[in-house]
């Protein structure tokens, strides 16, 4: 069974890879993106890095892993949760029977850590290093070089500059634990992710597109270094190894953010009782439709939740409406949604029935929230770069690998670089 | 046609075909639609039923199944949880007697044991704030 390195590049742009590996920012990329096949790759629906990167180490979709995003409702409630290792309802690779030992380092979605034939360490959102590592003894050395399960995002509020210094630190000791823990036994598989990426795109989009900006530089800096880690990762590597590369979405950027909740509260969709902290929880029965982050559209069901009115028979007719509502809509005079998406359509597997009804598909430079609070249609925020569903990347080298879907998706990631394993599972 | 196959009590409907009949075999209620055929306990072995019904399992039940496969009902749905320990068993009987069957195993719900631990979620909430979803 050939070796596996599962890179992870969090929110890199297929697009934006190729221009910096040819402009000569990514000099390390130019090589290995020339050895092997890179192509566009369609994120999860919606595109968050939970339920995307949830699809790439299960290969399955929301509706076979269960990660629909980063917060859901406790079944029978409106009772707001949080999506961890726990929710997931399809096993990572690593976790199959036979896998061999794998070192799994910064994925998102796997905290708390889970016990595996290996070693792991969990990424976003991890909270508490000591629950994010597995086995438990390799906490101490991590806890020795300041490994820092994030970075610490309140940063930005002293300035770019600073807050890019601590995604530097942050990766460099990513890094290094990786390559001291490389260093321990052959592994069978490891896949380490970067995510400072996406934290850079976030809040330094616009520095990226205004090359006039003091900061556009500093963002071409950052990729710079991230491309010399990938060439210390490369270096390690022989032609035995299948290298695949990732990203859970794509990149551009963002104008505005319009919050879905109030838009459905101003046409009289949605509908909550008085309170200091808005939640679901609020929410009165003549409620028809509510959204969770960023733009998952539930119908406010009967029997689905314990105050919901909308039958099944009258279902299609809302789910109609709603769509011709969005798809219409105007905020400041511009579209807010491009598409509006069925989730009966997108999902498929076990938890299929959890889903949304609607997914709304973003227009332009607006991104959608979620947010209970309806204080803001419009919300102020320093994020100036949002996730697109299209143009993820996804890079693959190897001598075993599988056809590439001229419709690559997140959910197909593991029938290309893994295709023996795949296929033995699914005749199982 | 066997199968195995994993589902939620609530998405049971998508694993069902008509001429199925539910043997459920777990302590749950099941989400089916009016009209659905159920395997239930007659007191002295099996029938079927048209209301929702569980089923205690024993190995006298065993012989009765073969005479529940009719016009009408073709294949066996054997609901059951990840920890049955008689599964095996049935479905034994099942091959033995080469009845058309399907083994479905329940899923978890997602109850609060699926996400995060409650105390952390504020924690949890600033970080998505910080990045815009919340």
């Amino acid at each position: 069974m050939p070796k596996l390195f599962l890179l992870g590049i969090d929110g890199l742009p297929r697009w934006m890879w190729q221009q910096f590996a040819d402009s000569g920012v990514m000099p390390h990329s130019r090589s290995l993106l020339s050895s092997g096949t890179l192509v566009p790759m369609k994120s999860s629906l919606p595109e968050v890095s939970s339920a995307a990167w949830a699809s790439i180490v299960t290969g399955e979709n929301s509706g076979g892993h269960n990660v629909f995003g980063f917060t859901d409702l406790i079944d029978g409630s409106y009772t707001l949760a949080f999506t961890s290792s726990r929710t997931f309802r399809a096993k990572p690779f690593w976790a199959h029977e036979g896998a061999g030992p794998s070192l799994i380092m910064n994925v998102p979605q796997t905290y708390p850590a889970q016990p595996m034939q290996g070693m792991l360490v969990s990424g976003f959102v991890a909270l508490d290093l000591r629950r994010a590592v597995h086995p438990p003894e390799e906490l101490e050395w991590l806890q020795s070089i300041n490994y820092a399960v994030d970075a610490d995002m309140s940063l930005v509020e002293k300035g770019k500059r600073v807050f890019v210094e601590e995604l530097h630190r942050v990766m460099a000791a990513r890094c290094q634990a990786l390559h001291h823990h490389w260093n321990r036994q052959p592994w069978q598989n490891m896949m380490f992710v970067l995510t400072g990426t996406d934290r850079l795109n976030h809040y330094l989009w616009e520095d990226y597109e205004d090359q006039s900006s003091p900061f556009h530089q500093t963002f071409l800096d950052y990729y710079h270094e991230v491309d010399v880690q990938i060439g210390r990762i490369l270096e390690r590597l022989d032609d035995n190894v299948t290298i695949a590369a990732v990203s859970d979405h794509g990149f551009a950027r963002q104008s505005c953010s319009v919050n879905v909740n109030c838009l459905l509260a101003q046409a009289g969709y949605l509908a909550l009782k008085p309170s200091d902290r808005p939640s679901y929880i609020d929410m009165l029965p003549e409620t028809r439709a509510f959204a969770m982050d960023p733009g998952r559209i539930y119908l406010h069901r009967e029997g689905r939740y314990p105050k919901g009115l909308v039958t099944g028979d009258s279902a299609e007719t809302l789910m109609q409406e709603l769509t011709r509502f969005f798809l219409d809509v105007r905020v400041s005079g511009m579209p807010v949604v491009s598409e509006v998406k069925r989730g009966k359509d997108v999902y498929s597997g076990p938890f299929a029935h959890r889903a949304p009804d609607l997914i709304l598909m973003p227009a332009g430079d607006v991104a959608l929230s979620g947010r209970m609070n309806l204080s803001e249609l419009v919300e102020q925020t320093r994020i100036n770069g949002k996730h697109t569903f299209t143009e993820s990347s996804f890079f693959v080298r190897g001598n075993n690998i599988g056809q590439i879907p001229s419709d690559m998706k997140v959910e197909n990631v593991l029938d290309v670089i893994q295709p023996k394993q795949v296929a033995s599972r699914r005749a199982a | 046609m066997n199968l195995q196959c994993s589902t939620t009590a609530d998405a049971i409907t998508s694993v069902l075909l008509a001429g199925d009949a539910v043997l459920n075999l777990t302590g749950h209620a099941l989400n089916t639609i009016a009209g659905t055929a159920f395997v239930s306990d007659s007191g002295e072995g099996l029938k079927i039923s048209f209301d929702d019904s569980r089923v205690v399992w024993r190995p006298s039940h065993g012989p009765a199944l073969r005479p529940l496969i009719s016009r009408d009902i073709t294949r066996i749905v054997v609901v059951t949880e990840d920890d049955f320990q008689s599964a095996e068993a049935v479905m034994d009987v099942l091959r033995s007697q080469k009845i058309p069957h399907c083994h479905c195993v329940l899923a978890n719900e997602c109850s609060s044991d699926a996400f995060m631990d409650p105390e952390d979620a504020e924690a949890v909430a600033e970080r998505l704030r910080q990045l815009g979803y919340l």
